[in-house]
Parts: structure tokens; sequence; C-alpha cells
């Protein structure tokens, strides 16, 4: 009789408990949708995400060619192109399914949290993951990086799952998710990295079988990468379409952790931001709690960490620059998990007061970079070629610098000027962008000149280049116009000859 | 009981790491960023010269603490077991008397060493009359001098002088209350007739009650888990003053316990070393006493030891002591040296307030390199100190460490004046327990950070140096909060007394300080 009874109990908790963490990750998963549908998705499409838009409207083979001479992998891009072909290929239901992917990351997260660690680490982790910028800016961008991040969760839940209790169930979701996680983009193998770093230090730890079925993982995860490493291989002499990065420095790497916090803000407050690193060494220093000891799932988060963003630094440097922290997205809830258990192992009232500042500060950044124009990130494509398009005439010339812009100015453009760029590139034709040459400046811009009353000159995304080409029409030509239209944004008008 | 500070073990993996960042940390913080401020440059440099030498020699030291001395359980030789009394309450004493009596070992005498005539207690009679009732011998000192160290020597030569006496004598503070197995687990060393002295460690029961027990304990428990396991290995076991059994004829041979410094059991303990004599820690709670329950009480407490720690390295000159091993060298000088720290924390507070009114900086550099470098030289130094103590150690050990930077100041102003300096606490507004003038150091640098972000705001406007520096003034301000707050007026604090440094060089042991407040 008290057996029952206390079974009705626990049954009874057990639901109580589903049923408060349902409705809290509904009301998280609502709101992203709500910041989405609110700020970030009605704005104009981005340069990445505009070739995004380019590559998918192509066949699932011509996909492949194009993305394996892009510096990604496909899979995120065959999903696309199957969801634009039964919903549409419009930036809103393109943006929709990152939105997806954000909004299963969620629970995903929750889940990855809930083994990690108790009850209510998992739910300020959970409520910081849902309102980070930087998350809910990707949720609304038409690249991987949700999926991404996605995959990279589920991986993580699989592998400390595995760690826990070895079940076929966990091994199967385990290489499952590595599969697609590989696919899904190059720096996935980081977090994999991350993981045999962590088994190298633990394999005590792990169930008997496991070192076994990691090699057997390991196995399948390099044969159905196989095919992919040699078709670019195969395609090695047309690569290098991607936009130029420069070597990151040590900015470079705190202003990309504190991104995974802030989100984008503008360069003075990053600057701030960066500015108060000695206070992270106090929220170390706080940790230092009695008995307070690094679990290793602390542990493997801790290297979940630090481990992609090392290697990716140095790659940068002694290699070629790779460091872009939407790249690094994978370390964000590894990152964010270490903060928020770091956080709940002060004491109570510390503690507390720590979570409701982060979660200010986290609320307040995502306002910030949701309703400020000078956000970096925002490129507003769509403005700027509204007004050319209704500005200028057949007898102008627009012209595009770094010439990958013309992917989102395509999408938006209607005018009736012709469209080139600098340095002049046929993107319909195979191969890489043509590079800029000074000796040849003067030549293009005679051609591009010729026959045209006015040219319209946008610049961004700067190559290098972009001052000298600038300083080129400045000193040769009458300027009639200049707007700044968003964060280096810029677009400036010529005159080429009177009437 | 929480003994898990003496389950200790540090993967060698970790030390090495941790010596690896600290020296490539000093190697590009001296030699790769372009100097600033020549005075502030070389200041810094003096300061990470102490860092690298605090982190090699606590790594040395806890390289290896599973150091097991040879014992025999079959031994069992006289031991006179001396409890110091200087006008503690009557029912500490009691308690302290009763546990020494009770101890399970088959030849001992217990010794109430009664300071409270020569110490002016009132209670000096009624300790009389209590030790007797309890059946505990009681030796009254009538002539006063040497302190603790007098009381002790006192009595060796009285027993020596009345009867043939034991070859050992444990010794225990009036409220380290021993277990029953105190002797015998601690004589079983004396097998080694080299033996001088086994120590155990001065564990305090009462580190629940408040933030100074608490914080006092969690920092006992660094030295007395790794460091003192690890001192274990390097024969330089240190002589802590209670709760120890020391072989008679190594004490005779030092001249008995060293009445010229504060320390006086530090300074006995090398003595006895120099004589080539070994030492052993025994890492078991075998008795149990009381922590500095009230901040002044913790701050007497620190400022003998940072004064006898001093003494030790200005007058005993450690490094050239013929007879101790380099191992024993390092040992006493990593141990005295701690006490030195205090002008490092003070320098490197005092570097972003510098920058404030002046603008000048030690070293020209971006904040993001300096990071990208220090942080995970700090981080895998503080995981070297988590796993080392086996997790003990502690924010509010970290915070008490860093903020008695002025008592260690005021101890090395001590020790070079050579003044017996007087100081008061008596609250100005009669508040029992204020004792916010011990902590006007960390105060007055809240307002210098103030005034400093003001002018330097005036100069630079919000610049990325004004936010750094902040936010490193911020962290020491964080740093001091838990001893500023300790020192405030608590309900639970009722102390209001003068206090005068000569008294206290007359008192007996640490405990009986801790002991002051008005019951």
């Amino acid at each position: 009789m008290e057996l029952r009874t206390n079974l009705q109990t626990l049954n009874r908790k057990l639901t109580n408990e589903m049923l408060i963490a349902s409705l809290f990750l509904i009301f998280l998963m609502a709101f992203a949708v709500f910041v989405s549908f609110l700020f970030f998705g009605p704005l104009s499409l981005r340069l990445d995400e505009a070739q995004s838009l380019w590559q998918t409207r192509q066949s699932f083979k011509g996909i492949l060619t194009t993305i394996s001479q892009d510096v990604h992998v496909p899979l995120y891009h065959m999903v696309l192109r199957i969801w634009q072909t039964f919903l549409g290929n419009d930036v809103l239901t393109a943006r929709l399914l990152s939105l997806i992917f954000f909004v299963l990351n969620i629970p995903a997260f929750f889940l990855l949290a809930r083994l990690a660690y108790n009850k209510s680490v998992a739910y300020f982790a959970t409520l910081l993951f849902a309102l980070s910028p930087f998350m809910n800016w990707y949720s609304s961008e038409i690249r991987m990086y949700t999926l991404f991040s996605l995959l990279i969760t589920l991986n993580y839940y699989y592998f400390l799952s595995i760690y826990r209790k070895s079940s076929l169930f966990a091994w199967i979701g385990y290489t499952l998710t590595a599969v697609l996680g590989v696919y899904t983009h190059y720096f996935f193998f980081f977090g994999l990295t991350a993981q045999v770093l962590f088994f190298l230090f633990n394999y005590k730890h792990f169930p008997k079988s496991a070192f076994k079925n990691f090699i057997l993982a390991a196995g399948i995860v390099v044969v159905t990468f196989l095919p992919w490493g040699l078709y670019v291989l195969s395609q090695a002499d047309s690569t290098d379409m991607s936009p130029l990065l420069t070597t990151p420095s040590t900015v470079d790497l705190f202003n990309a952790v504190t991104q995974f916090m802030v989100g984008f803000q503008t360069d003075s407050v990053n600057t701030a931001l960066v500015s108060l690193w000695p206070l992270s060494i106090l929220v170390a220093f706080l940790g230092l709690r009695k008995d307070s000891r690094i679990t290793r799932e602390s542990m493997f988060f801790i290297i979940a960490v630090i481990a992609p963003l090392a290697i990716a630094f140095i790659i940068s440097i002694v290699y070629r620059p790779v460091f872009l922290s939407r790249y690094l997205i994978l370390v964000l809830p590894a990152f964010i998990l270490i903060l928020s258990s770091l956080i709940a192992s002060y004491p109570k009232r510390l503690s507390r007061a720590f979570q409701v500042l982060l979660v200010l500060v986290m609320l307040t950044a995502l306002g910030v970079q949701a309703v400020n124009p000078n956000t970096p990130v925002k490129e507003d494509y769509r403005a700027v070629t509204e007004y050319i398009s209704s500005t200028s005439t057949p007898r102008d010339v627009v012209v595009l610098s770094a010439p990958f812009t013309v992917y989102p100015f395509d999408y938006y453009y209607t005018g009736l000027a012709s469209i080139t760029t600098i340095p002049y590139w046929d993107r319909k034709m195979p191969g890489p962008i043509p590079g800029f040459s000074s000796n040849t400046l003067e030549e293009e811009a005679l051609r591009i000149t010729e026959n045209n009353e006015r040219l319209f000159l946008l610049l961004s995304y700067d190559q290098g280049y972009e001052e000298e080409i600038r300083n080129y029409f400045e000193n040769n030509y009458e300027r009639l116009e200049y707007q700044k239209i968003s964060p280096e944004l810029e677009l400036y008008v010529y005159k080429l000859q009177y009437n | 009981m929480k003994t898990s500070f003496l389950q200790t073990y540090t993967p060698k993996t970790l030390l090495v790491l941790n010596i690896l960042l600290t020296i490539a940390y000093f190697y590009i913080i001296t030699f790769a960023f372009k100097q600033g401020n020549v005075v502030l440059f070389s200041l810094l440099i003096i300061g990470e010269i102490f860092h690298v030498w605090q982190v090699i020699t606590y790594i040395y030291t806890v390289w290896e603490t599973d150091y097991e001395p040879k014992k025999n359980h079959s031994i069992h030789p006289a031991v006179d077991v001396f409890i110091t009394v200087a006008g503690e309450p009557l029912e500490i004493i009691e308690e302290t008397v009763r546990a020494a009596l009770r101890m399970d070992y088959p030849h001992f005498e217990v010794y109430v060493l009664n300071d409270g005539f020569v110490a002016n207690k009132d209670n000096w009679q009624a300790v009389e009359a209590l030790a007797e009732g309890l059946g505990a011998h009681v030796i009254t000192r009538r002539t006063p001098g040497g302190a603790k160290a007098g009381n002790i020597n006192n009595a060796l030569e009285v027993i020596g002088a009345l009867h043939e006496t034991a070859p050992l004598v444990a010794i225990l503070d009036a409220d380290h209350v021993p277990h029953a197995d105190f002797l015998t687990k601690t004589v079983v060393y004396f097998i080694d007739p080299d033996v001088a002295f086994v120590q155990t460690p001065q564990y305090y029961k009462n580190y629940a009650l408040n933030a100074v027990t608490k914080s006092s304990w969690e920092q006992q428990q660094l030295f007395f888990g790794p460091i003192c396991k690890g001192k274990n290995r390097l024969n330089s076991a240190t002589m802590c003053g209670t709760n120890m059994v020391l072989r008679k004829r190594a004490l005779r041979e030092v001249g008995n316990v060293c009445v010229d410094s504060i320390a006086e059991d530090f300074v006995t303990g090398m003595f006895v070393h120099e004589k080539g004599w070994k030492s052993i820690y025994v890492g078991e709670v075998l008795a149990e006493g009381l922590a500095p329950e009230d901040f002044y009480s913790y701050y007497k407490q620190q400022f003998r030891w940072a004064r006898g720690a001093l003494d030790v390295i200005f007058r005993y000159n450690l490094l050239f002591r013929k007879n101790l091993s380099i191992a024993q060298k390092i040992q006493y000088l990593s141990s005295a040296s701690f006490y030195l720290s205090g002008i490092i924390v003070l320098m490197n507070a005092l570097l972003p307030v510098t920058f404030f009114f002046t603008g000048l900086v030690p070293i020209e550099v971006s904040s993001m390199l300096l990071a990208l470098i220090f942080i995970p030289y700090i981080f895998v130094t503080l995981h070297t100190l988590q796993r080392s103590s086996n997790f003990s150690f502690t924010f509010s050990a970290l915070a008490f460490s860093m903020s008695s930077f002025s008592i260690h100041l005021h101890a090395l102003y001590s020790v070079f004046t050579q003044k017996k300096a007087t100081f008061s606490i008596t609250s100005k507004q009669g508040i029992k327990g204020n004792y916010v003038r011990l902590v006007i150091p960390h105060l007055l640098y809240i307002g210098l950070v103030i005034l400093g972000v003001i002018v330097a705001f005036m100069r630079e406007g919000l610049s990325a140096s004004l936010i750094n520096n902040l936010a490193w003034s911020l962290f020491n301000i964080a740093i001091f909060i838990p001893f500023i707050r300790a020192a405030l007026p608590h309900k639970n604090y009722n102390v209001e007394e003068e206090y005068d440094e000569e008294k206290e060089e007359r008192a007996v042991s640490d405990q009986v300080r801790a002991r002051l407040r008005v019951s």
C-alpha cells in the first residue's frame, strides 16, 4: 500500500516536473520565434544568405559542385533545396528553416544540460541559450549555423550518454549526428577532436566497449565523408571562391567569446566589453568553493570550448585564416553550460545575483542588436538596391566591389542599369573570382564608364582593394552623392559624362 | 569532521603544465613586450619573480605527498603531556584536560602548564583547582618571560628537577582537545632515533561558526593538507606549537623552545632540523581546536604569524644556515616568504590606481594579448591549488589571504622598526565588534579607485585602458569585500578591549588569543 502511494507520489512529481520543463521550453521556443519574426526575419538579405539562395537555385549536382568550390559542406544546402522545393524560395521561408533548427536546438540543449548537470543549471543554461543574441541572429540567417549548433548539441548529448552508460540507441545517435555534423560544417571535426581529447584523459571512466565502438563510429564517419573529401580534392583547381579572411589577432579571439555572450555590438561597445576580461578571473575565483569539484562533464565542456577555439586560431596563424565566430558556433553550447554550472556553484545569493545580471546583460544585448541600425553584421542590401533600382536609368552603370556582393544585390535588383564588378567576375563561369590588379584598374574603369552617364559604386566586404577603387573614382570623376547605407556598406554616385 | 583536505593527490601533468605556463608567462611579460614606465615595470617584474617563486616552490612541495615514514606500533615510551594554559575559560580547559587524561596510551602524565599567574589572568587559581580535581598535574609559573615558550621551558625544568623524566613530551594548547589515539598514532614514529618531533594538523572544529572561522580554517587546510604532507617527504615538517610530540633530547640540544622569537615553534623546528634531527607530519586529525572567532582575533593571529615569519627571514638568514639541507632551506624560506606576499598584493592593486592618476603603465601591450597569456596561467594555477588541496581551497581563503596584505605590511613595518607597536580596537562609536579601522587600507583603496576613475575619465574619456584598469580594480575590490564585511559590526561579536602588542607577546597560545571575546 505504502509502496503504491510512494510510486504514485513519484509519478505525480515526475509528471509535474515534465510539465514545468515542457512549459518552460515552449515559452523559450515561442520567444525565439517571436524575436525572429519581429526583429531579425524582416531584415535585408545579407551576402552569405544571398549566396545560399543562389547556390540552392541550382540542381542537386550543381549545388554539390558549387559548394565543393566554396569553404563549406553540402548538407544544409541540400536540405534547404528540398525545403524550398516544397515551400517556396523567398527569404522568409528560407530563414524559417534556420529558425526551426534553433527552436529544436532549445529542447536539445536542455536535454544536454539536464544530462550533464542538475535541474537548476539546466533551466538557467537553457534560458541563456535561448536568449543568446548570437544564436538568435543566426536563427534568422539562411546559413547552416543553427543546424550546426543543433547537431553538435545532439552529438554532445549522445557522447555524454555513452560516457554515462553505453546503449545502442546512444551509439546510433552519436554516429548519426557525427556523420550529419561533418556534412554540415568542417569545424564539426573540432568538436569530435574535443571528444577524442576528453576520451584520452578519461578512457578509464567510459564503458569497457567504448574504445572499440568509437573506432567503429569514427570509421563510419570517415567512410561516409570520404566521397565528399575526394570530390572536393577533384575540384581543387576551381576553388577559392571564399571571401578574404584576415589572420586573426588575440582581439578576434576574445571578440568571438564576447559575441557568444552579447552577440554583435558596435566596435565601441565590443571594445569596452572585451576590456573587462579581468572580471573573468574573478568569476573563476568565486567558483573556488569547498568540495566544488570540476565534474568530468564540465571538464569535457571546457575542452569543447578551448579545443575548437585553439585549433581554429592556430590553423589561422600557421596555415590560412579560418577564424570566424560563426564557424565556431559549436563552442557556444559548451561555453554557456560551463558558465552556468560555474555560477551555480556560488553561494545561493551570489549565484542568484549573477544569474539575474547575466540574463539582463543578454536581454539588453539582444535588444540592442535587434533595434540598433549600426549593428555591424546588418547589411542593408535591400535598401540600397531599391534606391538604385528607383533612381538609375539604362544609361547608368552599377559597380559592385567586392565582386561576390553581386549575390544579395542581384536578389533585390529591379533597375535598368547594367551591373558589373571590380575586379570583373562572371559568376556563371566556372573558376575562382579573378584577383584585383592596380595595373588594370584604369582599363577596367574605362571599360565600365564608356557610354554611361552615371556610375553607382557600391562598396562592401573590403577585400583589401576597396580604398584604391574609391580613390580612383574620387580622383577622376565628380561625385554626386554619398550614402552610408549600413555599417560597411557605402554607396558613391559619380557623374561620368554630361548629356 | 571534514578531513578531505588530507586526501591529497595532484596529477604530475597538471603540475608540469603549471610550471611551463608560469615560466612562459614570466618570460613573455619580462621580455616580449615593450616596457612602459621603468619604475612600474621594475615593480611588476619583482612581483612576477615572487609569483614564480611561490608557484615553483608550491609545486616542488606538493609534487609528492604520500611519503610514509617508518613506524612501530609496539613501542610505548613514557610521554609527558603538556597543556599550555593562560586564562582560557575553564570549560575549555576542562574539556582538553579530560580528553588528555582519557587518551588510550599506557605511559603518560598530564601536566597543565598554568601561565595565568604571569599573564595576570583572574582564573589562574581556578585553573589549578580544576586540574587537580581532574587528576592532572599543575605547574603554575611565577616568573614571567618567554610567553608560551617560557611556560614550556619552565615545565621541562621543573619536571626534570623533580623526577626522572619521560623521553617524549606532547604539547597541546588549552583548546585543542586530543583524540583518544593521539599518542598511539604519533609515538610510533619515534622508533626512528633521529626523529625529533611529530606534528599533526591544527584542526578547527568551530570552522562553521562564522565567516572568520570558516576562512581561517579554509586557509589552514591548504597548509595542513598538501603543503605539510609535501614537507614531510623533504624532512621539513613545520613545528606548529600544538598537537605535536617532541623528543626532549632534541629540544635540549637546541636549548629548549626558542624564547627569542614571536614564532617560537617555527624557529625551534628550524633549530632542531639544523642539528640533523628528523621531523614527521602525520596527515590525520588527532586533536580538535578552535579558530579565531572574531575579526580582531584573526587579525592578531595573522599578525603574529607574519611578524614571526618575517623575523625568521630577516633575523635568522635562512639561506646561509649551514646545517640545513637545500630542501629544508627552500621549505623554510617558502613558508616564511608567504608573508611577503602582502607587498606584492598591494603593488598589483596599486598598478591600476597609478594608471588612473598618471596614465602610466608598466608594459605597453594589447590588453587582449596579455589576457591570452595570463588567463591560462592563472586558471591552471587555480586548478592546481584546487586539485592539490583536494578541492578544499576556497574563495574565502583566497580573499582573506590576499586581503591580509595590510597585516603583512604592518608586520613588516614592525620587523624593520623593531618597535612594539600598540594598536587599539575600541570602536570610536562604541559599537561592539566594530573593527572597521583594521580595514581602513582596503576602504582607502576603494576611495582611491573611485577618485582615480574620475580623474582618468576626465583625462581620456571611457578608453579601453580605463575600462581594463577599472576591471582590475573591481577584481581587487571584490577580493577585499569578504574581509571588509568580516570587520564590520556583527551581532555575534562583542569584543571591546584595548589591545597591546606587548600583552600579545606575553600571551601563551594562538587559540587563547582566538578566544579573547568576552563570553
